[in-house]
């Protein structure tokens, strides 16, 4: 039998608002328990929310960049449910007309494939206070600093077929949603909290199968990781003539698998009813366009545009575009570098990105500026040093020990280009290895490598490869 | 529209709310009586009729993204 | 006459013709209060020593030159309004130990404006009601008969007011809970166009038809709480942005040629007929000023009370969803696990009526139950609008009786929720349609009060003041 996988997400992404959704506290991220809800978020007998206007512009401004519909007038429901993480009992949240409608993401599949996946919908809603359950005995702590911070909660259709298209779908919704600067989708924080819907059906039936509901899936590796095993305990129970339980399952990364969580009763009845407390949040023409205009160059145009003008292949197009930042860095280092793009994307993609994850540093933190790095690559281009010279020179300026020039003047690092210098050193070089010489000449074409060598460290490493090359093969000839 | 004991029982959890053993049979007839009140509702055809939102056909305001103590 | 008789109006000028102070003034009432309440039970709270200093901050204005209308006047507060540092207890176990932390919009503009606060006025519990007899404090009287009901549930301000036990006092109304009280204890009452006060800090009963409004002793007392009550808060979503006229100006224009409407459904067979004489003795009185008698037709009116009871409980038992034992009013003891001290805490935190409408409101958002009730409701609600709508094309203002009873005895209908709910048959629709409406006393029926509704359109409480003013 073979098996077809239906998965669908729910991406939550905390907006990066000031103050709350409907209150004016702030929504700053690491402040002490309890410090930053103020009486609406507490749900304070007698308060009501005022909705917070850039929540809006950025839940428009992701629906123009995903091309969905854009709700004319939508409205504010109530979820009801009881749970001490929740103060009014109920979360403001939308039903059936979410300010966002359908809409469609495009994910980068292997073999320069690529797949639309559907979004549903995005609707705003706030978010709940934090339980904390290991650090008390016998008691779980609430904290609502986090009660009343904007989400936006983007829904997809299940139409990703693996776990592998989910992972490429959470990461383009990631990259987005930063290129948008409408969250910082700091996974860790919890700005970017996905949940995964999977279920499992035999191929070519058109009916879905039961699905689960994944939950605490709050890094890319943990949601191919889940997704998979629960695929794979799907498959098992069907096919040893069981049914799949419609459940919420969460992801214990410890043990490599999935779980039921504890099992409730009955299926949550949230008797959701528009909000009386607010009105219709209503759209005209002018402001979407306003929002629309706000727009950056989106990760799909920016790729496309530095495959045609910077010659790059979508691979390495893909990897300088995964966040803005880095794109940014990138175009910046390539013009200050005199427009050397290639030279600019192997430097940005090896050695950079290479000490960046080695010191555990995202781009922004990076201690190279983008012109610090272009300037040094212009160094390289016009000669003034190898490429080799260059990785000295890159690990100086990382340490701050200054720009290009000023580290390749202390430390006398410019390429010697003078051929009657390197013919001299050469001409040395053979004098004081006649034996060599001859088996080279005798046909032993390996010691040219010896040759090179010797002339590098005659050389303190600044012969000019190029041109040591061409000269020592004349002499050797 | 009747309404038993389950229900109410049903209800009562819903809304967290603990009735006492020797109120829940008036619960029960009250609520039962308050539906069938609620039935004359039923009278009407509304079919074309647009759920009122609010009193006043206005939309909601939009606050600035400030913080405020 | 004596002090404690006088209008809101005239205590004003008195004050601010210096013939005595705030502080005399407020320990008048205060003694009063202590005097007469034991047998009213209309005040919760006294706020005895803030009284006093708000007092002598207000003569202090006062001397200065610099008061306004309300300076320095005491005004009694329903229990339902948060009022920083003193206890706000909605009549209700859950909140009785609840300290408000903030002062709700109404209660800071009275404050702005130099009002003395005497204290908390008594009220059915969580607003539910229309007879003052769910408070967990025990039920208020009515001073004109200390065996019947104030009505509810503004009972505790109403009856407060009644017996001069202050000259002003606020209330709230979701269903009548002004008007009605008003008209069983002889006082005015109003309840504004939905939006035209401010609901932040009014403890929330049904979010859509909730609103705050004076009870008083004249309409010219009426507006002068108003001006200070009324305004846009920008804390309030669904406050509106509507300029505020001074509302004692033109109370003394005439109404001759007033358009009166009659609802021929509000004067149908089984009207008590005592009332109905009083009212009509009233409606003749305009006609002798002046006005014009218009019979109209509110074809859905009978549809009001149903739908009020499936929109009113259903609002409400989601916002009373916070009351949970965990943040702050009542808990109850020993809890042992999560469910257990919700179910607890609230079921003995709320009294019958409060989980019965918590229950009904909760049974019609349920799954497979909204479209038939909540949804109908609310369509019904913009046909009962409508008529209003469609009325107010032909008529100036609409009037009628505010209740189908005069005070009815303490018990009477305690056990009976049906007959209870259907004292607020004249004032309902007026709370699904967001209209303003002001009751009026207009005479007596078995010597007991009986109040003149007024309902206007949209925004038209000056018209309202000035109807009422000139009766």
């Amino acid at each position: 039998m073979e098996w077809e996988p239906v998965i669908g997400l729910e991406i939550h992404v905390q907006l990066a608002t000031r103050s709350k959704i409907f209150s004016a506290a702030s929504t700053a991220y690491g402040a002490a328990p309890n410090t930053q809800a103020c009486a609406v978020d507490l749900g304070m007998p007698g308060v009501l929310p005022v909705l917070n206007t850039r929540a809006v512009q950025m839940a428009v401004k992701f629906g123009v960049a995903i091309d969905a519909q854009i709700t004319r007038r939508s409205v504010f429901a109530r979820k009801n449910y009881f749970y001490p993480d929740l103060p009014k009992g109920y979360q403001i949240s939308q039903y059936e007309l979410p300010i966002v409608g359908p809409g469609h993401l495009d994910i980068p599949l292997e073999n320069d494939e690529v797949r639309r996946i559907g979004v549903t919908r995005a609707h705003l809603e706030e978010d709940a206070g934090k339980s904390l359950h290991e650090d008390f005995h016998g008691l779980s702590g609430i904290d609502l600093n986090r009660a009343g911070t904007p989400l936006l909660e983007i829904v997809s259709e299940p139409e990703l077929r693996s776990a592998v298209e989910a992972v490429a779908y959470m990461k383009k919704m990631h990259t987005l949603v930063r290129y948008l600067e409408i969250s910082d989708g700091n996974m860790q924080e919890g700005s970017f909290r996905c949940d995964a819907n999977v279920s499992v059906r035999p191929r070519g039936q058109a009916a879905l199968g039961t699905r689960t509901e994944l939950k605490n899936l709050n890094s890319f590796r943990f949601v191919e990781r889940a997704i998979n095993i629960e695929i794979e305990r799907q498959i098992d129970v069907l096919e040893s003539g069981g049914q799949v339980t419609q459940e919420t399952r969460l992801y214990d990364s410890a043990r490599d698998e999935t779980r039921a969580m504890r099992s409730k009763e009955e299926a949550f009845d949230y008797r959701y009813f528009p909000d009386p407390d607010l009105l219709p949040v209503v759209l005209d023409e002018e402001t979407i366009e306003a929002v629309r205009q706000t727009l950056p160059e989106l990760p799909d145009a920016r790729r496309a545009r530095f495959m045609a003008d910077f010659g790059l292949s979508s691979y390495e197009a893909g990897v300088l575009t995964a966040s803005r930042e880095l794109a940014e860095y990138y175009e910046a280092a390539q013009t200050a570098a005199g427009g050397e793009y290639r030279l600019a994307a192997s430097w940005v993609m090896g050695e950079l990105m290479g000490a960046l994850n080695k010191a555990g540093l995202e781009i922004t933190a990076c201690p190279v500026s983008a012109s610090s790095l272009g300037a040094m690559i212009r160094r390289i281009s016009d000669n003034t040093i190898s490429g080799k010279i260059a990785k000295q020179v890159f690990v100086a300026m990382w340490q701050g020990e200054g720009d290009a020039d000023a580290i390749i003047e202390q430390q006398g690092l410019r390429q010697v280009t003078d051929s009657d210098v390197i013919e001299q050193v050469i001409e040395e070089i053979l004098a004081a290895n006649p034996e060599q010489v001859a088996q080279y000449r005798g046909g032993k074409e390996k010691l040219f490598g010896f040759f090179v060598g010797q002339a590098m460290k005659a050389t303190r490493g600044k012969a000019n490869p190029a041109q040591l090359n061409e000269l020592l093969k004349k002499k050797l000839s | 529209m009747s309404l038993d004991r389950d229900d109410v029982e049903k209800i009562a959890h819903l809304a967290r709310l603990a009735l006492r053993e020797e109120d829940i049979a008036r619960y029960t007839r009250n609520l039962a009586d308050i539906l069938g009140l609620v039935e004359q509702m039923e009278a009407v055809d509304t079919r074309d009729v647009v759920p009122m939102a609010h009193p006043l056909e206005r939309c909601q305001r939009l606050r600035p993204d400030e913080v405020r103590n | 006459m004596a002090i404690y008789k006088q209008t809101l109006t005239a205590l004003s000028a008195a004050l601010h013709d210096g013939q005595l102070s705030s502080e005399e003034l407020t320990q008048i009432f205060l003694e009063r209060i202590r005097q007469f309440d034991d047998q009213l039970n209309s005040f919760v709270t006294v706020t005895e020593e803030a009284a006093l200093q708000s007092a002598r901050e207000a003569d202090r204005c006062l001397q200065a030159g610099n008061a306004a209308p309300l300076t320095g006047i005491p005004l009694a507060h329903k229990d339902i309004f948060c009022t920083d540092g003193v206890r706000t207890s909605c009549a209700s176990r859950m909140l009785d130990n609840f300290i408000a932390p903030y002062d709700a919009t109404v209660i800071a503009r009275f404050k702005a404006a130099g009002a003395v606060m005497l204290g908390k006025t008594n009220m059915d519990e969580f607003a539910m009601g229309s007879s003052n007899e769910t408070s967990y404090y025990g039920p208020v009287n009515n001073p004109w008969d200390t065996g019947r009901v104030p009505g509810g549930s503004s009972g505790g301000s109403a009856a407060a007011v009644a017996a001069r036990l202050a000259p002003g006092a606020t209330g709230t109304d979701t269903g009548g809970s002004i008007r009605q009280p008003a008209a069983l204890c002889g006082l005015t009452g109003l309840k504004p166009t939905y939006g035209r006060v401010s609901r932040y800090g009014m403890i929330a009963f049904a979010s859509s038809l909730d609103q705050g409004g004076p009870l008083s002793r004249s309409a010219e007392d009426a507006a002068l709480m108003l001006n200070v009550m009324a305004g846009f808060d920008e804390r309030d979503s669904t406050s509106v942005e509507c300029p505020v006229p001074d509302y004692s100006a033109g109370l003394d224009n005439p109404v001759a040629g007033l358009r009166i409407g009659l609802p021929k459904q509000f004067f149908a067979a089984g009207l008590d007929a005592g009332i109905a004489g009083v009212i009509e003795q009233a409606l003749r009185e305009y006609e002798q000023l002046g006005a014009e008698l218009v019979e109209i037709s509110l074809p859905n009116s009978e549809l009001a009370v149903p739908t009020y009871y499936v929109v009113a409980p259903a609002e409400c038992s989601s916002n009373l969803s916070r009351y949970d034992g965990v943040r702050y009013g009542y808990r109850c003891a020993d809890p042992v696990d999560l469910t257990d001290l919700y179910e607890r805490s609230r079921g003995e935190g709320f009294g019958a009526e409060v989980k019965r409408r918590i229950m009904i409101g909760t049974y019609v958002l349920s799954a497979g139950y909204y479209d038939a009730y909540y949804l109908k409701a609310q369509k019904l609600r913009q046909l009962i609008s409508e008529d209003y709508r469609r009325a107010f094309d032909s008529v100036d203002v609409i009037m009628g009786p505010t209740s189908p009873s005069v005070a009815f005895p303490v018990g009477e209908r305690f056990d009976d929720p049906i007959k209870m709910y259907l004292s607020d048959i004249y004032t309902i629709a007026v709370n699904l349609a967001g209209l303003p409406a002001i009751s009026i006393p207009c005479g007596f029926a078995d010597s007991l009060p009986v109040g003149l509704q007024i309902i206007a359109p949209y925004f038209e409480e000056a018209r309202l003041l000035n109807a009422a003013h000139q009766y």
